[in-house]
Protein backbone atom coordinates (compact mmCIF):
# COMPACT_ATOMS: atom_id res chain seq x y z
CA UNK A 1 0.00 0.00 0.00
CA UNK A 2 0.96 4.07 -0.63
CA UNK A 3 2.45 6.01 1.82
CA UNK A 4 0.41 9.23 1.95
CA UNK A 5 2.81 10.63 4.93
CA UNK A 6 5.79 9.12 5.98
CA UNK A 7 7.59 10.52 9.35
CA UNK A 8 11.11 9.48 9.98
CA UNK A 9 13.17 10.66 13.19
CA UNK A 10 11.66 13.48 13.68
CA UNK A 11 13.00 15.72 16.44
CA UNK A 12 12.19 19.03 17.71
CA UNK A 13 13.25 21.41 20.02
CA UNK A 14 12.29 24.54 21.60
CA UNK A 15 14.19 27.44 22.68
CA UNK A 16 17.03 29.57 21.00
CA UNK A 17 20.68 29.91 22.05
CA UNK A 18 20.30 31.85 24.94
CA UNK A 19 17.23 29.79 26.18
CA UNK A 20 16.56 26.78 27.91
CA UNK A 21 15.90 24.62 24.95
CA UNK A 22 13.32 21.63 25.92
CA UNK A 23 13.04 18.45 23.14
CA UNK A 24 9.35 17.99 22.32
CA UNK A 25 9.55 15.37 19.86
CA UNK A 26 12.86 13.00 20.34
CA UNK A 27 12.89 11.26 16.84
CA UNK A 28 9.62 10.27 16.11
CA UNK A 29 8.76 7.97 13.06
CA UNK A 30 5.41 6.52 11.70
CA UNK A 31 3.34 6.53 8.43
CA UNK A 32 -0.12 6.80 7.18
CA UNK A 33 -0.95 5.35 4.12
CA UNK A 34 -3.38 6.40 1.75
CA UNK A 35 -7.17 6.55 2.53
CA UNK A 36 -6.65 5.87 6.06
CA UNK A 37 -8.01 7.49 9.44
CA UNK A 38 -5.16 8.27 11.72
CA UNK A 39 -5.56 9.23 15.42
CA UNK A 40 -3.19 10.56 17.43
CA UNK A 41 -3.42 10.57 21.32
CA UNK A 42 -1.49 11.89 24.45
CA UNK A 43 -1.13 13.66 27.48
CA UNK A 44 -1.50 17.53 27.33
CA UNK A 45 2.29 18.66 26.43
CA UNK A 46 3.10 14.83 24.69
CA UNK A 47 4.14 17.29 21.72
CA UNK A 48 0.76 16.15 19.66
CA UNK A 49 0.19 20.24 17.99
CA UNK A 50 3.85 20.50 17.60
CA UNK A 51 3.49 17.08 15.65
CA UNK A 52 0.96 17.83 13.58
CA UNK A 53 2.44 21.78 13.16
CA UNK A 54 5.25 20.32 11.72
CA UNK A 55 3.61 17.91 9.38
CA UNK A 56 1.40 20.83 8.10
CA UNK A 57 4.74 22.61 7.19
CA UNK A 58 3.76 25.67 9.66
CA UNK A 59 6.45 24.36 11.84
CA UNK A 60 10.24 23.06 10.76
CA UNK A 61 11.92 20.03 12.52
CA UNK A 62 14.86 20.16 14.07
CA UNK A 63 15.69 16.99 12.41
CA UNK A 64 14.53 14.19 10.33
CA UNK A 65 12.54 13.84 7.60
CA UNK A 66 8.63 14.35 6.45
CA UNK A 67 7.19 13.02 3.21
CA UNK A 68 3.91 14.02 2.19
CA UNK A 69 2.60 12.28 -1.51
CA UNK A 70 5.91 11.63 -2.11
CA UNK A 71 7.66 15.18 -1.20
CA UNK A 72 10.31 15.98 0.98
CA UNK A 73 8.44 18.79 2.95
CA UNK A 74 11.21 19.71 5.03
CA UNK A 75 13.18 21.50 2.46
CA UNK A 76 10.29 23.35 0.66
CA UNK A 77 10.80 26.76 1.18
CA UNK A 78 9.17 30.13 -0.76
CA UNK A 79 7.00 29.57 -3.24
CA UNK A 80 7.07 25.72 -3.19
CA UNK A 81 5.86 25.77 0.26
CA UNK A 82 2.85 27.66 -1.25
CA UNK A 83 1.66 25.44 -3.88
CA UNK A 84 2.18 22.68 -1.02
CA UNK A 85 -0.17 23.85 1.63
CA UNK A 86 -2.52 25.08 -1.19
CA UNK A 87 -2.69 21.67 -2.84
CA UNK A 88 -1.63 19.21 -0.80
CA UNK A 89 -2.84 19.74 2.65
CA UNK A 90 -6.00 20.76 4.50
CA UNK A 91 -6.55 21.62 8.35
CA UNK A 92 -8.61 22.22 10.90
CA UNK A 93 -8.50 23.70 14.11
CA UNK A 94 -10.18 23.51 17.34
CA UNK A 95 -10.85 27.69 16.63
CA UNK A 96 -12.18 26.90 13.09
CA UNK A 97 -10.06 29.62 11.96
CA UNK A 98 -12.45 31.75 9.65
CA UNK A 99 -12.23 35.22 8.45
CA UNK A 100 -15.27 36.73 10.17
CA UNK A 101 -15.62 39.50 7.38
CA UNK A 102 -16.17 37.04 4.82
CA UNK A 103 -18.92 34.59 4.51
CA UNK A 104 -18.80 31.25 4.34
CA UNK A 105 -19.01 31.37 0.51
CA UNK A 106 -16.06 33.51 0.48
CA UNK A 107 -14.35 31.32 2.84
CA UNK A 108 -14.14 28.15 1.49
CA UNK A 109 -13.31 29.82 -1.84
CA UNK A 110 -10.06 31.44 -0.40
CA UNK A 111 -7.26 29.04 -1.14
CA UNK A 112 -8.47 28.61 -4.68
CA UNK A 113 -8.75 32.61 -5.46
CA UNK A 114 -4.91 33.05 -3.30
CA UNK A 115 -4.12 30.95 -5.82
CA UNK A 116 -5.63 33.01 -8.64
CA UNK A 117 -7.78 30.10 -9.61
CA UNK A 118 -10.54 31.02 -12.05
CA UNK A 119 -14.00 32.17 -11.16
CA UNK A 120 -16.00 29.29 -12.61
CA UNK A 121 -13.80 26.80 -11.74
CA UNK A 122 -14.03 28.22 -7.67
CA UNK A 123 -18.13 28.42 -7.70
CA UNK A 124 -17.83 24.79 -9.54
CA UNK A 125 -15.58 23.64 -6.65
CA UNK A 126 -17.27 25.84 -3.46
CA UNK A 127 -20.50 24.05 -5.12
CA UNK A 128 -19.48 20.38 -5.14
CA UNK A 129 -17.68 20.97 -1.66
CA UNK A 130 -20.96 22.44 0.12
CA UNK A 131 -22.92 20.10 -0.93
CA UNK A 132 -20.81 17.02 0.25
CA UNK A 133 -20.94 18.81 3.84
CA UNK A 134 -24.29 19.77 3.56
CA UNK A 135 -24.06 23.46 4.08
CA UNK A 136 -25.06 24.34 1.16
CA UNK A 137 -28.27 26.96 2.81
CA UNK A 138 -25.56 28.71 4.91
CA UNK A 139 -22.95 29.34 1.89
CA UNK A 140 -24.18 33.49 2.07
CA UNK A 141 -24.21 33.77 6.15
CA UNK A 142 -21.19 35.22 8.15
CA UNK A 143 -19.22 33.31 11.07
CA UNK A 144 -20.67 35.12 13.23
CA UNK A 145 -24.10 33.93 12.09
CA UNK A 146 -23.79 30.19 12.30
CA UNK A 147 -23.18 27.69 15.08
CA UNK A 148 -20.10 26.53 15.90
CA UNK A 149 -20.65 22.87 14.05
CA UNK A 150 -21.77 25.04 11.00
CA UNK A 151 -18.28 26.89 11.07
CA UNK A 152 -16.79 24.02 11.77
CA UNK A 153 -18.22 22.07 8.50
CA UNK A 154 -17.47 25.44 6.54
CA UNK A 155 -13.67 25.10 7.97
CA UNK A 156 -13.66 21.81 6.88
CA UNK A 157 -15.21 22.83 3.40
CA UNK A 158 -12.16 25.32 2.93
CA UNK A 159 -9.85 22.46 3.81
CA UNK A 160 -11.12 20.11 1.75
CA UNK A 161 -11.99 22.40 -1.50
CA UNK A 162 -8.51 21.76 -3.43
CA UNK A 163 -8.78 18.37 -2.96
CA UNK A 164 -5.87 17.94 -0.55
CA UNK A 165 -3.65 14.93 -0.32
CA UNK A 166 -4.25 14.55 3.58
CA UNK A 167 -6.92 16.41 6.34
CA UNK A 168 -4.92 17.25 9.07
CA UNK A 169 -7.21 17.98 12.52
CA UNK A 170 -5.79 19.20 16.00
CA UNK A 171 -8.62 18.87 18.16
CA UNK A 172 -11.60 19.92 15.17
CA UNK A 173 -14.64 18.98 17.84
CA UNK A 174 -13.01 20.90 20.83
CA UNK A 175 -14.96 23.71 20.64
CA UNK A 176 -18.10 21.78 20.30
CA UNK A 177 -21.07 20.30 22.29
CA UNK A 178 -21.37 16.68 21.82
CA UNK A 179 -24.18 16.69 19.18
CA UNK A 180 -22.06 18.92 16.60
CA UNK A 181 -19.08 16.75 17.51
CA UNK A 182 -20.81 13.73 16.88
CA UNK A 183 -22.23 15.28 13.48
CA UNK A 184 -18.49 16.47 12.32
CA UNK A 185 -16.91 13.17 13.06
CA UNK A 186 -19.97 10.96 11.43
CA UNK A 187 -18.68 13.43 8.46
CA UNK A 188 -15.18 12.83 8.61
CA UNK A 189 -15.67 9.01 9.02
CA UNK A 190 -18.23 9.20 5.91
CA UNK A 191 -15.30 11.50 3.74
CA UNK A 192 -12.86 8.84 4.55
CA UNK A 193 -15.04 5.76 3.58
CA UNK A 194 -16.37 6.85 0.36
CA UNK A 195 -14.11 9.58 -1.08
CA UNK A 196 -10.80 8.12 0.65
CA UNK A 197 -9.46 11.11 2.39
CA UNK A 198 -6.86 10.37 3.95
CA UNK A 199 -7.40 11.98 7.81
CA UNK A 200 -4.51 12.49 10.60
CA UNK A 201 -6.29 13.52 13.54
CA UNK A 202 -5.12 14.89 16.90
CA UNK A 203 -6.99 14.80 19.94
CA UNK A 204 -7.07 13.53 23.47
CA UNK A 205 -10.72 12.63 23.45
CA UNK A 206 -11.38 9.10 23.70
CA UNK A 207 -14.66 9.15 21.68
CA UNK A 208 -13.23 11.33 18.86
CA UNK A 209 -10.23 9.03 18.52
CA UNK A 210 -12.87 6.16 18.45
CA UNK A 211 -13.80 6.83 14.89
CA UNK A 212 -10.01 6.13 13.51
CA UNK A 213 -8.76 3.25 12.24
CA UNK A 214 -5.79 3.31 14.11
CA UNK A 215 -4.50 5.58 16.97
CA UNK A 216 -0.95 6.36 17.43
CA UNK A 217 -0.37 7.08 21.07
CA UNK A 218 2.29 9.61 21.14
CA UNK A 219 4.51 10.09 25.03
CA UNK A 220 7.51 11.61 25.88
CA UNK A 221 7.99 12.38 22.06
CA UNK A 222 7.93 9.57 20.54
CA UNK A 223 5.32 6.37 19.61
CA UNK A 224 4.82 4.44 22.37
CA UNK A 225 2.31 2.57 21.69
CA UNK A 226 -0.67 1.82 18.66
CA UNK A 227 -4.18 0.54 18.06
CA UNK A 228 -5.87 -0.91 15.53
CA UNK A 229 -9.92 -1.04 15.05
CA UNK A 230 -9.85 -3.85 13.00
CA UNK A 231 -13.02 -5.55 12.73
CA UNK A 232 -14.11 -4.09 15.77
CA UNK A 233 -17.44 -1.58 16.03
CA UNK A 234 -17.17 1.59 17.29
CA UNK A 235 -17.94 1.40 21.14
CA UNK A 236 -15.95 -1.85 21.17
CA UNK A 237 -12.82 0.09 20.45
CA UNK A 238 -13.83 2.79 22.68
CA UNK A 239 -13.54 0.83 25.49
CA UNK A 240 -10.30 -0.68 24.43
CA UNK A 241 -9.16 2.84 23.96
CA UNK A 242 -10.32 3.56 27.35
CA UNK A 243 -7.99 0.47 28.45
CA UNK A 244 -4.82 1.07 26.57
CA UNK A 245 -5.30 4.88 27.83
CA UNK A 246 -5.83 3.80 31.63
CA UNK A 247 -2.60 1.18 31.31
CA UNK A 248 -0.93 3.82 29.96
CA UNK A 249 -1.39 6.70 32.42
CA UNK A 250 0.66 4.95 35.09
CA UNK B 1 -10.76 39.46 -5.79
CA UNK B 2 -7.30 41.46 -4.40
CA UNK B 3 -9.35 44.40 -3.94
CA UNK B 4 -12.03 42.63 -2.32
CA UNK B 5 -9.60 41.04 0.45
CA UNK B 6 -8.27 44.48 0.74
CA UNK B 7 -11.08 46.44 0.94
CA UNK B 8 -12.52 43.19 3.32
CA UNK B 9 -9.63 43.43 5.76
CA UNK B 10 -9.99 47.61 6.08
CA UNK B 11 -13.65 46.75 6.69
CA UNK B 12 -13.23 44.27 9.66
CA UNK B 13 -10.88 46.45 11.42
CA UNK B 14 -12.59 49.34 10.75
CA UNK B 15 -13.54 50.97 14.17
CA UNK B 16 -9.56 50.39 15.63
CA UNK B 17 -8.35 51.67 11.93
CA UNK B 18 -10.77 55.60 12.57
CA UNK B 19 -8.50 56.26 15.19
CA UNK B 20 -5.30 55.67 13.38
CA UNK B 21 -6.90 57.25 10.48
CA UNK B 22 -7.95 60.29 11.56
CA UNK B 23 -4.68 61.13 13.22
CA UNK B 24 -4.07 60.72 9.72
CA UNK B 25 -6.22 62.79 8.42
CA UNK B 26 -4.99 65.37 10.58
CA UNK B 27 -1.48 64.75 9.43
CA UNK B 28 -2.76 65.63 5.91
CA UNK B 29 -4.92 68.11 6.37
CA UNK B 30 -2.35 70.58 8.50
CA UNK B 31 0.47 69.55 6.58
CA UNK B 32 -1.98 70.70 3.24
CA UNK B 33 -2.74 73.72 5.00
CA UNK B 34 0.79 74.80 5.40
CA UNK B 35 1.46 73.85 1.74
CA UNK B 36 -1.11 75.77 1.00
CA UNK B 37 -0.63 78.96 2.35
CA UNK B 38 3.75 78.57 2.06
CA UNK B 39 2.77 78.15 -1.95
CA UNK B 40 0.09 80.49 -2.73
CA UNK B 41 2.00 82.92 -4.83
CA UNK B 42 -0.67 85.50 -4.93
CA UNK B 43 -0.78 85.65 -1.54
CA UNK B 44 2.59 86.06 -0.79
CA UNK B 45 3.27 88.89 -3.57
CA UNK B 46 0.74 91.12 -2.47
CA UNK B 47 1.41 90.74 1.22
CA UNK B 48 5.01 91.15 2.21
CA UNK B 49 4.04 91.42 5.53
CA UNK B 50 3.46 87.82 5.60
CA UNK B 51 6.46 87.07 4.50
CA UNK B 52 8.01 85.85 7.79
CA UNK B 53 4.70 84.07 8.42
CA UNK B 54 5.50 82.28 4.95
CA UNK B 55 8.96 81.05 6.01
CA UNK B 56 7.50 79.55 9.28
CA UNK B 57 4.64 77.20 6.70
CA UNK B 58 7.12 76.17 4.07
CA UNK B 59 9.23 74.94 7.49
CA UNK B 60 6.62 73.91 9.53
CA UNK B 61 5.43 71.75 6.67
CA UNK B 62 8.82 70.35 6.65
CA UNK B 63 8.65 69.41 10.36
CA UNK B 64 5.40 68.25 10.01
CA UNK B 65 6.48 65.64 7.19
CA UNK B 66 8.99 64.51 10.11
CA UNK B 67 6.09 63.97 12.28
CA UNK B 68 3.95 62.86 9.80
CA UNK B 69 6.45 59.85 8.83
CA UNK B 70 6.85 58.89 12.73
CA UNK B 71 3.25 58.59 13.17
CA UNK B 72 2.62 56.76 10.33
CA UNK B 73 5.32 54.32 11.05
CA UNK B 74 3.78 54.56 14.45
CA UNK B 75 0.09 53.97 13.48
CA UNK B 76 1.54 51.80 10.66
CA UNK B 77 3.17 49.09 13.22
CA UNK B 78 -0.50 49.04 15.02
CA UNK B 79 -2.48 48.46 11.68
CA UNK B 80 0.11 45.41 10.86
CA UNK B 81 -0.57 43.87 14.47
CA UNK B 82 -4.65 43.69 13.65
CA UNK B 83 -3.91 42.57 10.47
CA UNK B 84 -1.13 39.62 11.24
CA UNK B 85 -3.65 36.60 12.01
CA UNK B 86 -5.39 37.38 8.90
CA UNK B 87 -2.52 37.26 6.86
CA UNK B 88 -1.28 34.45 8.43
CA UNK B 89 -4.24 32.92 7.40
CA UNK B 90 -3.85 33.45 4.16
CA UNK B 91 -0.59 32.03 3.80
CA UNK B 92 -1.55 28.64 6.20
CA UNK B 93 -3.89 28.85 3.10
CA UNK B 94 -0.98 29.14 0.49
CA UNK B 95 -0.74 32.76 -0.56
CA UNK B 96 2.51 32.97 -1.95
CA UNK B 97 4.81 36.00 -0.28
CA UNK B 98 3.65 37.87 -3.72
CA UNK B 99 0.64 37.86 -3.04
CA UNK B 100 0.66 38.96 0.57
CA UNK B 101 2.76 42.03 -0.53
CA UNK B 102 0.40 42.72 -3.06
CA UNK B 103 -2.82 42.90 -0.65
CA UNK B 104 -0.56 44.60 2.26
CA UNK B 105 0.17 47.10 -0.81
CA UNK B 106 -2.85 47.59 -1.55
CA UNK B 107 -4.41 48.30 1.93
CA UNK B 108 -2.14 50.42 2.96
CA UNK B 109 -2.35 52.45 -0.51
CA UNK B 110 -6.24 52.58 -0.13
CA UNK B 111 -6.10 53.90 3.20
CA UNK B 112 -3.17 56.32 2.46
CA UNK B 113 -5.06 57.63 -0.35
CA UNK B 114 -8.78 58.14 1.18
CA UNK B 115 -6.80 59.69 4.47
CA UNK B 116 -5.23 62.17 2.29
CA UNK B 117 -7.69 62.90 0.09
CA UNK B 118 -10.06 63.78 3.31
CA UNK B 119 -6.82 65.75 4.54
CA UNK B 120 -7.21 68.06 1.74
CA UNK B 121 -10.65 68.48 1.83
CA UNK B 122 -10.12 69.36 5.72
CA UNK B 123 -6.95 71.13 5.17
CA UNK B 124 -8.74 73.17 2.55
CA UNK B 125 -10.92 74.59 5.38
CA UNK B 126 -8.41 74.54 7.94
CA UNK B 127 -6.09 77.38 5.10
CA UNK B 128 -8.94 79.38 4.60
CA UNK B 129 -9.84 80.18 8.50
CA UNK B 130 -6.20 80.70 8.92
CA UNK B 131 -5.43 82.82 5.68
CA UNK B 132 -8.49 84.56 6.52
CA UNK B 133 -7.13 85.14 10.39
CA UNK B 134 -3.64 86.06 8.80
CA UNK B 135 -5.20 88.59 6.27
CA UNK B 136 -6.92 90.42 8.54
CA UNK B 137 -4.05 90.55 11.12
CA UNK B 138 -1.77 91.87 9.23
CA UNK B 139 -3.95 94.04 7.31
CA UNK B 140 -4.01 92.63 3.66
CA UNK B 141 -6.37 92.14 0.99
CA UNK B 142 -8.52 88.22 0.77
CA UNK B 143 -9.50 88.35 -2.53
CA UNK B 144 -6.32 86.79 -3.27
CA UNK B 145 -5.94 83.65 -1.29
CA UNK B 146 -7.13 80.47 -2.80
CA UNK B 147 -7.37 77.97 -0.14
CA UNK B 148 -7.81 75.14 -2.85
CA UNK B 149 -4.34 75.44 -4.77
CA UNK B 150 -3.40 72.77 -7.03
CA UNK B 151 0.33 73.23 -6.23
CA UNK B 152 -0.35 72.47 -2.87
CA UNK B 153 -2.96 69.60 -3.25
CA UNK B 154 -0.22 67.82 -5.98
CA UNK B 155 2.77 68.33 -2.92
CA UNK B 156 0.00 67.09 -0.35
CA UNK B 157 -0.80 63.85 -2.21
CA UNK B 158 2.87 62.68 -3.76
CA UNK B 159 4.03 63.16 -0.04
CA UNK B 160 1.82 61.19 1.30
CA UNK B 161 1.62 58.84 -1.18
CA UNK B 162 5.66 58.32 -1.41
CA UNK B 163 5.09 58.01 3.15
CA UNK B 164 2.40 55.28 2.46
CA UNK B 165 4.80 53.55 -0.09
CA UNK B 166 7.83 52.95 2.24
CA UNK B 167 4.84 52.23 5.19
CA UNK B 168 3.86 49.35 2.89
CA UNK B 169 7.32 48.23 2.18
CA UNK B 170 8.20 47.98 5.61
CA UNK B 171 4.52 46.30 6.61
CA UNK B 172 5.48 43.85 4.02
CA UNK B 173 9.28 42.74 5.45
CA UNK B 174 8.35 42.97 8.92
CA UNK B 175 5.01 40.57 8.43
CA UNK B 176 7.30 37.78 5.93
CA UNK B 177 9.77 38.25 8.81
CA UNK B 178 7.91 36.45 11.16
CA UNK B 179 7.66 32.68 11.23
CA UNK B 180 4.04 31.70 10.54
CA UNK B 181 2.84 29.93 13.91
CA UNK B 182 3.58 33.47 15.78
CA UNK B 183 1.28 35.38 13.54
CA UNK B 184 -1.53 32.78 13.31
CA UNK B 185 -1.73 32.98 17.78
CA UNK B 186 -1.01 36.81 17.76
CA UNK B 187 -3.76 38.41 18.77
CA UNK B 188 -5.97 40.48 16.96
CA UNK B 189 -6.27 44.19 19.10
CA UNK B 190 -3.03 45.79 20.25
CA UNK B 191 -3.62 47.32 23.44
CA UNK B 192 -2.08 50.05 22.64
CA UNK B 193 -4.92 51.51 20.60
CA UNK B 194 -7.48 51.54 23.32
CA UNK B 195 -6.07 54.85 24.21
CA UNK B 196 -7.07 56.38 27.69
CA UNK B 197 -9.31 59.66 28.14
CA UNK B 198 -6.43 61.00 30.02
CA UNK B 199 -4.00 60.65 27.56
CA UNK B 200 -6.35 63.02 24.84
CA UNK B 201 -6.75 65.29 27.49
CA UNK B 202 -2.68 65.62 28.17
CA UNK B 203 -2.33 66.07 24.90
CA UNK B 204 -5.04 68.54 24.06
CA UNK B 205 -3.33 70.78 27.09
CA UNK B 206 -0.18 69.97 26.15
CA UNK B 207 -1.39 71.17 22.23
CA UNK B 208 -2.93 74.55 23.25
CA UNK B 209 0.07 75.45 25.79
CA UNK B 210 2.29 74.93 23.12
CA UNK B 211 0.22 76.76 20.45
CA UNK B 212 0.15 79.23 22.71
CA UNK B 213 4.06 79.80 23.29
CA UNK B 214 4.54 79.74 19.42
CA UNK B 215 2.30 82.28 18.81
CA UNK B 216 4.15 84.72 21.79
CA UNK B 217 7.40 83.48 20.65
CA UNK B 218 6.28 84.59 17.20
CA UNK B 219 5.11 87.96 18.55
CA UNK B 220 7.94 88.82 21.63
CA UNK B 221 11.22 87.39 20.34
CA UNK B 222 12.12 88.00 16.70
CA UNK B 223 14.26 85.73 15.13
CA UNK B 224 14.79 83.28 18.08
CA UNK B 225 10.91 83.51 18.28
CA UNK B 226 10.29 82.41 14.55
CA UNK B 227 12.23 79.05 15.09
CA UNK B 228 10.68 78.38 18.40
CA UNK B 229 7.29 79.03 17.04
CA UNK B 230 8.05 76.95 14.26
CA UNK B 231 8.32 74.03 16.61
CA UNK B 232 5.66 74.91 18.74
CA UNK B 233 3.05 75.88 16.21
CA UNK B 234 3.75 72.23 14.61
CA UNK B 235 3.50 70.15 17.37
CA UNK B 236 0.62 71.92 19.15
CA UNK B 237 -1.77 71.90 16.09
CA UNK B 238 -1.15 68.37 15.46
CA UNK B 239 -1.71 67.52 19.18
CA UNK B 240 -4.98 69.55 19.41
CA UNK B 241 -6.34 68.29 16.42
CA UNK B 242 -5.47 64.81 17.03
CA UNK B 243 -7.30 65.02 20.56
CA UNK B 244 -9.97 66.61 19.21
CA UNK B 245 -10.58 63.74 16.39
CA UNK B 246 -10.18 60.83 18.79
CA UNK B 247 -12.21 62.43 21.22
CA UNK B 248 -15.14 62.75 18.87
CA UNK B 249 -15.12 59.44 17.42
CA UNK B 250 -14.82 58.09 20.81
CA UNK B 251 -18.17 60.01 21.52
CA UNK B 252 -19.63 58.43 18.32
CA UNK B 253 -17.91 54.79 19.35
CA UNK B 254 -19.89 54.98 22.67
CA UNK B 255 -23.07 56.26 21.00
CA UNK B 256 -23.10 53.87 19.23
CA UNK B 257 -22.01 50.53 21.95
CA UNK B 258 -24.75 52.53 24.38
CA UNK B 259 -27.73 51.92 22.02
CA UNK B 260 -26.44 48.27 20.62
CA UNK B 261 -26.86 47.62 24.57
CA UNK B 262 -30.18 49.57 24.96
CA UNK B 263 -31.16 47.36 22.15
CA UNK B 264 -30.32 44.17 23.81
CA UNK B 265 -31.57 44.80 26.98
CA UNK B 266 -35.05 45.70 25.34
CA UNK B 267 -35.22 42.41 23.32
CA UNK B 268 -34.24 40.68 26.29
N1 LIG C 1 6.72 27.68 21.04
C1 LIG C 1 7.15 26.90 22.06
N2 LIG C 1 8.25 27.23 22.76
C2 LIG C 1 8.70 26.45 23.76
N3 LIG C 1 8.11 25.30 24.15
C3 LIG C 1 7.01 24.91 23.50
C4 LIG C 1 6.46 25.69 22.43
N4 LIG C 1 5.35 25.07 21.95
C5 LIG C 1 5.22 23.97 22.70
N5 LIG C 1 6.20 23.86 23.63
C6 LIG C 1 6.38 22.76 24.60
O1 LIG C 1 6.46 21.55 23.89
C7 LIG C 1 5.72 20.54 24.55
C8 LIG C 1 4.70 19.93 23.62
O2 LIG C 1 3.71 20.91 23.33
P1 LIG C 1 2.45 20.62 22.40
O3 LIG C 1 1.71 21.88 22.22
O4 LIG C 1 2.93 19.94 21.17
O5 LIG C 1 1.63 19.61 23.30
P2 LIG C 1 0.22 18.93 23.02
O6 LIG C 1 0.45 17.48 23.04
O7 LIG C 1 -0.40 19.49 21.81
O8 LIG C 1 -0.59 19.35 24.29
P3 LIG C 1 -2.16 19.69 24.45
O9 LIG C 1 -2.88 18.41 24.56
O10 LIG C 1 -2.20 20.46 25.74
O11 LIG C 1 -2.57 20.51 23.28
C9 LIG C 1 5.13 21.18 25.79
O12 LIG C 1 5.94 20.87 26.90
C10 LIG C 1 5.19 22.64 25.50
O13 LIG C 1 5.37 23.37 26.69
MG1 LIG D 1 -2.17 20.71 21.41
Amino acid sequence: MDNIVTVNQVTKTYGGQNEKSYQALKGISFDVQKGEFVGIMGASGSGKTTLLNILSTLDTASSGQVTIDNQEITQLKGNELADFRAKEIGFIFQDFNLLENLTARENIALPLSLQNVAAAKINAAVSKIAQRLAITEILDSYPTQISGGQKQRVAAARALVSEPAILFGDEPTGALDSKSARDLLETMDDLNKNDQVSILLVTHDPFSASYCQRILFIKDGVISTQLQRGNQDRPTFYQEILTTLGTFEQ
Amino acid sequence: MLIKLALNGIKSRWKDYLVLFSGLVIASAIFYMFEALATNQNFIKQNTTIGAAVIIFQLGSILLAIITLVYILYANSFLMTMRQRTYATYMMLGAKSGKIGQLIFMETLIIGIVATLLGIVVGTGLAYGVGTLLMQRMGGTIHNFQPLYPLAIFITLAFFMVLFLIAAIINRRQLLKQPILKLLHSSNTPTAIKHRPVVWLIEAIVGVLLLATGYWAMIHLGVLGLVLALITIVLGSYFVFNALAIWVLSLLRNAKLASKGLNKFTIA
